[in-house]
């Protein structure tokens, strides 16, 4: 019986282990090196939001978004001979069964994609893999993610990439209803 | 009686804005007397008036400090942990066990910088910044409140804007 215990609690464990962030990986691989900037935010931060007066009612919904935010990692490298490898790396360490592309984007200079972890409907994990001809950024946030909100958090934690949603909020015009002529 | 209350109540001022956390002060009491081991306090009022003098131009800055009460900071070169045998994980330990919780971690060209936070009154937090780099460690508490959207946009975050 104490080994069916034993073994339980130690599944539960792995299990715990393994339900880490996308990053981890990541993480995990290039902690010691020195050429990549890491940044870790944790709840406690976001909840801090929860009793911040909020002006207007955007503001409003922008702080509730981020009390609901339970993590925050970034790994980064600047002048980068390898972003482009590192960009396809991510992709191979990421268990991309899990995620689901939301966005991509391809600049003249550097390629993006937003992945997105859903479950029960809810949105638990976002990350934002940026490859370009000089750097590479990985990010993964998670919590309860509310999409709309994110380009807004972005702004308020001055994370650079995550203005690139915005565009998905916005009403696409060929959804506008046509004009009646009378 | 009223000069006894007064003098309570002066004592309950100066012990409150003279109260560091156990952390602080461990940390500046063990490197105290060895070499180049630099220590200095200022209240609220210098903190605020230097920190407006540096950031003239962020309104938000000004804004987010208003209520901090003050600010100690000690800078202890790597050697001294060496000779005392102690490390700065350790040191990390001891936060935790004085209820000193991780806001934020950032890792950055061989420094790393970590921002805590022991929550006590409303309005009346203490923070700690923990730096280590690799020949020296500075940490800097301060005491107040700090508004948390200046801490996120000025905070390590915002290593990955173009300057």
């Amino acid at each position: 019986m104490k080994k069916i215990i034993a073994a339980v609690v130690l599944m539960l464990v792995a299990t715990g282990g393994f339900a880490q962030d996308a990053i981890s990986k990541f993480f995990s691989k290039y902690q010691t090196d020195e050429s990549f900037s890491q940044v870790t935010v944790s709840s406690k931060m976001f909840g801090l939001f929860t009793n911040m007066d909020a002006d207007t009612p955007e503001d409003k919904e922008v702080l509730n978004a981020i009390s609901k935010l339970k993590g925050l990692r970034i790994l980064a490298k600047e002048d980068a001979r390898n972003a482009r490898e590192l960009y396809k790396e991510a992709f191979t360490l990421i268990p991309m069964k899990d995620y689901e592309e939301l966005l991509s984007v391809r600049d003249k200079d550097k390629d993006m994609k937003f992945l997105i972890k859903e479950s029960g409907g809810k949105i638990s994990e976002l990350i934002m893999i940026m490859g370009g001809t000089k750097d590479f950024m990985v990010m993964t946030l998670f919590g309860e993610i509310d999409l709309k909100q994110v380009s807004r958090i972005g702004k308020k934690m001055n994370v650079e990439g995550l203005e690139k949603l915005e565009k998905m909020n916005q009403p696409d015009k060929s959804d506008k209803q046509p004009e009646k002529k009378n | 009686m009223k000069t006894f209350i007064a003098s309570v109540i002066l004592t309950g001022l100066i012990s409150t804005s003279l109260a560091q956390s156990n952390s602080f002060t461990t940390f500046r009491e063990k490197f105290a007397g060895e070499d180049d081991v630099h220590h200095f306090s200022i209240n609220g009022f210098f903190a605020r008036t230097i920190l407006r003098i540096a950031t003239e131009d962020e309104v938000n800055v000004n804004e987010a400090v208003k209520e901090i009460k003050n600010i100690r900071l000690v800078t202890v070169p790597k050697a001294a942990f060496e000779k005392q045998k102690v490390t700065v994980e350790g040191f990390r330990r001891e936060l935790k066990k004085d209820a000193f919780e991780e806001l934020a971690r950032a890792k950055e060209h061989g420094e790393n910088i970590t921002l805590y936070i022991q929550s006590t009154l409303k309005h009346d937090n203490r923070y700690m910044v923990l730096i280590d780099e690799p020949y020296v460690v500075t940490l800097v508490e301060f005491r107040g409140n700090v508004d948390p959207d200046i801490l996120l946009k000025n905070g390590p975050l915002s290593f990955n804007k173009p300057q």
